[in-house]
């Protein structure tokens, strides 16, 4: 029994002590990576990343007190694929590079005009530590130089970046946080194009990259989100503004707030502006086919609130206020229209219009699939139907209580 | 392939079964050779054979009731009472003149009156052989002896110095009794039969030990326990052959089930109320003279997490205490092991910003993880072992040391990080929450096994460890009963007095396997509803 016993556990500590912590790393050994930028450099690829210094983060009495040095640090390295700029960085860094907690991957313009995203893509998804959480981003200028800027209130600016395309998400729904996977799926897609919000650095980006930025309340550089870049196939083809970036949200049934500003209806009150904050919203995308083209009704109904009026109205007046609405589905459906235009232009499909049809009736969809410009064939439909819930703790505009005041 | 276990079929003979009781030494074999019929002869054997003790008292008188007859009074001091010797016994033996004739043969009628006439004690035995004569007195029995003779008898007057029913030191509750079991076996049944007041109570007796002569007794109640188990236990006791049992332990490890387990196949309780509780169920208590710590068998796994205050608060708060307990059981035993895992192997699994002040915590720590985990806990135990053996004076000063050493000063020479010790702290904690002894210190040690496991497998070595656990787990034996019962084998009617408690009404069965005949505890209906009189108003 005992010598069982003892043979028993030899085996298990052998089987341990040789085959076990092959891959143990301690903490103190690797160099967390929040954000990862790629640029292009003399035909080769230039990779930067940002690593975590923890010990300028967390405040703690082990290394040094924090606030004295810079959160974050910036490594560059070069090569001809993106594995081998990455193993190129061993060169320069002390500490295994840790990719799990990345949360921000930023593509140059000129990477994605020119490379295409394939080979990105490929590499990112390839390995196990890598997330299919990190957001896909694009700048229009050198990509690393987004990493250096400090961010006010946060540290790690990789996960204050992330934040801040889920709060744009979230209340003006304009940029779409765009995960690696589902920016993968829909660059893979046959109905749909894929896109990837802008980032870009607006001020003196040089004085924001040291601390001492810090300590001023008024930041020399801000991040902030731009423009929404599109794809065909890998490659990015095209920027569109931030109006249409809403109104393609409003197409593809992902608007969970948004501000909409119309100008007042009543006479001599042109230059006054009224606020309809839309609460929630849906869309249906149905496919027809009329006199053999393809037609695309979008049903776009809201509900939403009065935040602010300028106009002097009379919102008790049921009346008053389905004129206000049908103002308002007119302002909405006016701007997706133009949006249309300018996606067929680029001959990009943001909306998922083909994914619908295809859906619906396939054989159309073939048809569609065997013209050169698919997007051009279809033409749409808006019908919008807005409704005012409520319009918050007052009715009546405050201007409407000066109107007769002497003093 | 050639055999790893060759020694498999050599040792199954087991030595145990071939043991011979005949063969133990003779100098403490007690002489089965009867009583002398001269006093003198009786005394001297006496003397000879407890080496002239001081503390065994021999009173001889010359005269016994107004007769002439030689009479010794034999006791051991301190084991008797005192007390009664001198009133019932020496006052009656010197101060009555017995009034009767006695000339046909003075001594035998002399015993015989002392006995049946004179003696003011409850209980009185004869005695014949050397073997009963010490029984008699190193029981704390008073032993009379009468020249003439070959008899003699013996009078109850055990007594001397006892500790008296304290509040149990081990398992304390907020609501519940107070008492304790004692070292004396008597008090302790007493203490038992007091609570269940059924003449179905069965004590069987059996004295174990060569040398120490100790007394074992079986408690159960016929007809609600099992009577397989019974004669399992009475067989198990029977087999043992051991020259001292000094505490409940020592019979503990020759009657369980599997000796190569972290976990106990018995538990035991410091508490009249939970010995009880545990009888009433079906179960056997096994009361060891000399041992507050009565052992209870067969058990379960989930029995080791309930306490006898389960039953007296309210059925929703026992639930989830016992929900807790099980929780910081797996705490204790695996919190260590998982920070080991998930810091050294699996970063990822972290949020970023936990990932991140962890990360800065363990900047400039010499060891790894594991090592500095290891350290820890080895401090803890030390410490912990430390507190208990040590004398209460220094009591603080210890704590004093040991939270300074664990707590502020080995972070600050950054030797551990912090979260290492309120990892240690926690598991500490956690583990002191398992209302048996027994229980936490099997998770104490499979800590270390984990820990080792997760530092070279990471998490994939915690489940495997697990599986072997429980793989483990479900083929031990309690008594026949299935370690992890109610849960597997599954009782659906054991489900309610298992990770959970429902209200007393709703418990109307019995453990399903622990009694197998008697299972019905109480009347089905008696939910508590407003009476009918009341309603009809």
């Amino acid at each position: 029994m005992l010598r069982r016993l003892g043979i028993m556990i030899l085996m298990l500590s052998v089987a341990l002590l040789t085959s076990g912590c092959w891959d143990s790393q301690e903490l103190n050994t690797l160099s967390i990576i929040s954000a990862t930028s790629i640029d292009r450099s003399n035909g080769k690829w230039e990779i930067s990343f940002q690593v975590v210094i923890p010990q300028s983060i967390a405040t703690q009495t082990g290394g040094g007190s924090a606030g004295s040095q810079s959160p974050t640090t910036i490594f560059s390295t070069k090569g001809r694929s993106i594995a081998e700029a990455m193993q190129n960085a061993s060169l320069e860094t002390s500490r295994k590079l840790f990719f799990a907690h990345n949360s921000v991957l930023i593509l140059s313009e000129d990477v994605a005009r020119k490379e295409g995203v394939g080979e990105i893509l490929d590499f990112f998804l390839r390995p196990f530590e890598s997330r299919e959480t990190m957001s896909v981003l694009l700048t229009k200028g050198k990509a690393s130089n987004l990493l250096e800027v400090l961010i006010p209130l946060e540290k790690i600016s990789g996960n204050a970046i992330q934040r801040i395309i889920d709060q744009s998400q979230k209340n003006l729904s304009q940029a779409q946080n765009m995960r690696l996977i589902d920016f993968a799926r829909m660059v893979a897609s046959l109905d749909e194009s894929a896109m990837a919000p802008e980032l870009e650095v607006s001020g003196d980006l040089t004085k924001q990259s040291s601390l001492d930025a810090l300590k001023s309340t008024r930041n020399d550089a801000v991040i902030k989100l731009g423009e929404l870049g599109v794809f065909r196939k890998d490659k990015l083809v095209g920027w569109i503004d931030q109006k249409d970036s809403r109104s393609v949200a409003w197409l593809s049934d992902r608007v969970s707030s948004m501000m909409v500003v119309i100008p007042c209806t009543a006479k001599g009150q042109e230059n006054q502006l009224l606020s309809y904050r839309v609460l929630k919203s849906s869309t249906k995308l149905e496919p027809k086919v009329i006199h053999g083209k393809s037609v695309i009704h979008a049903k776009i109904s809201a509900t939403g609130v009065i935040d602010e009026s300028g106009c002097n109205l009379d919102l008790k007046n049921p009346g008053v206020v389905r004129d206000l609405e049908r103002t308002i589905s007119k302002q909405i459906g006016g701007d997706v229209m133009e949006t249309w235009s300018h996606l067929q232009e680029m001959n990009v499909d943001l909306a998922g219009f083909m994914n619908a049809i295809h859906r619906k009736d396939p054989s159309t969809w073939r048809k569609l699939m065997k013209t050169k410009r698919p997007i051009e064939e279809i033409s749409l439909r808006v019908q919008v139907k807005i409704n005012i819930e409520h319009t918050n703790m007052i009715t009546k505009p405050y201007s409407s209580l000066l109107k007769d005041q002497k003093f | 392939m050639r055999p790893f276990f060759k020694s498999k079929q050599d040792s199954s003979g087991d030595s145990k079964q071939n043991h011979d009781k005949n063969e133990q030494p003779s100098e403490f074999n007690m002489p089965e050779t009867p009583l002398s019929k001269y006093l003198d002869v009786n005394v001297q054997t006496i003397k000879e054979m407890t080496g002239d003790s001081s503390d065994i008292i021999i009173r001889r008188l010359d005269q016994a009731l107004g007769k002439p007859v030689h009479v010794a009074v034999i006791y051991t001091d301190g084991l008797a009472d005192e007390q009664i010797i001198n009133n019932s016994i020496l006052k009656s033996l010197t101060q009555i003149q017995a009034d009767a004739d006695c000339s046909l043969d003075p001594p035998k009628q002399v015993l015989g009156w002392i006995k049946h006439r004179f003696l003011a004690i409850g209980q009185v035995t004869d005695i014949d052989t050397m073997k009963k004569l010490f029984d008699a007195i190193l029981a704390g029995n008073t032993v009379i002896l009468v020249d003439g003779t070959a008899k003699g008898i013996s009078a109850s007057s055990a007594g001397g110095e006892q500790r008296g029913v304290d509040e149990p030191q081990s398992q304390t509750v907020i609501r519940g009794p107070r008492e304790g079991f004692t070292e004396n076996l008597r008090i302790n049944t007493s203490l038992i039969r007091r609570k269940i007041k059924n003449p179905n109570l069965w004590i069987v007796d059996r004295t174990i030990g060569r040398v120490t002569q100790t007394d074992v007794a079986v408690m159960y109640i016929h007809g609600i326990a099992s009577d397989d188990v019974v004669k399992e236990i009475l067989k198990r006791l029977d087999r043992i052959d051991i020259d001292s049992v000094l505490e409940s332990g020592y019979i503990e490890e020759f009657i369980q089930d599997a000796t190569f387990t972290p976990f106990p196949t018995l538990t035991n309780s410091e508490r009249p109320d939970a010995i009880a509780g545990a009888i009433l169920e079906g179960k056997v208590a096994i009361l060891v003279d000399g041992s507050p710590f009565v052992l209870i068998a067969p058990i379960t796994i989930f029995k080791l997490f309930q306490s006898s205050e389960d039953y007296y608060q309210k059925f929703d708060i026992a639930t989830f205490l016992r929900l807790m307990r099980i929780i910081a059981f797996v705490f204790s035993m695996l919190l260590p092991s998982m920070y080991i895992a998930i810091t050294t192997f699996h970063q990822q699994m972290l949020p970023t910003t936990l990932l991140i002040s962890l990360a800065a915590q363990r900047e400039g720590v010499p060891f790894p993880a594991f090592v500095e985990a290891l350290a820890m806990e080895i401090t803890f135990e030390v410490l912990r072992e430390a507190g208990v053996r040590m004398p209460r004076a220094i009591g603080s000063a210890i704590s004093i040391v040991g939270a300074l050493v664990l707590g502020q000063a080995a972070v600050q020479a950054g030797l551990v990080s912090a979260a290492m010790v309120i990892i240690v702290a926690f598991t500490a904690i956690a583990g002191f929450v398992a209302p048996s002894v027994s229980l936490s210190n099997s998770a104490r040690l499979l800590r270390f096994g984990f820990m080792l496991l997760a530092a070279t497998l990471g998490l994939f070595g915690i489940i495997a460890g697990l599986m072997a656990m429980l793989i483990h787990l479900a083929g031990l034996r309690s008594f026949g009963i299935p370690y992890l019962i109610p849960l597997a084998p599954f009782t659906t009617s054991d489900q309610k007095d298992s990770l959970v408690r429902v209200p007393w009404w709703a418990m109307i069965k019995r453990p399903t396997l622990i009694s197998q005949k008697n299972v019905k505890r109480q009347k089905s209906i008696q939910k508590p509803s407003p009476s009918k009189d009341e309603q009809e108003q």
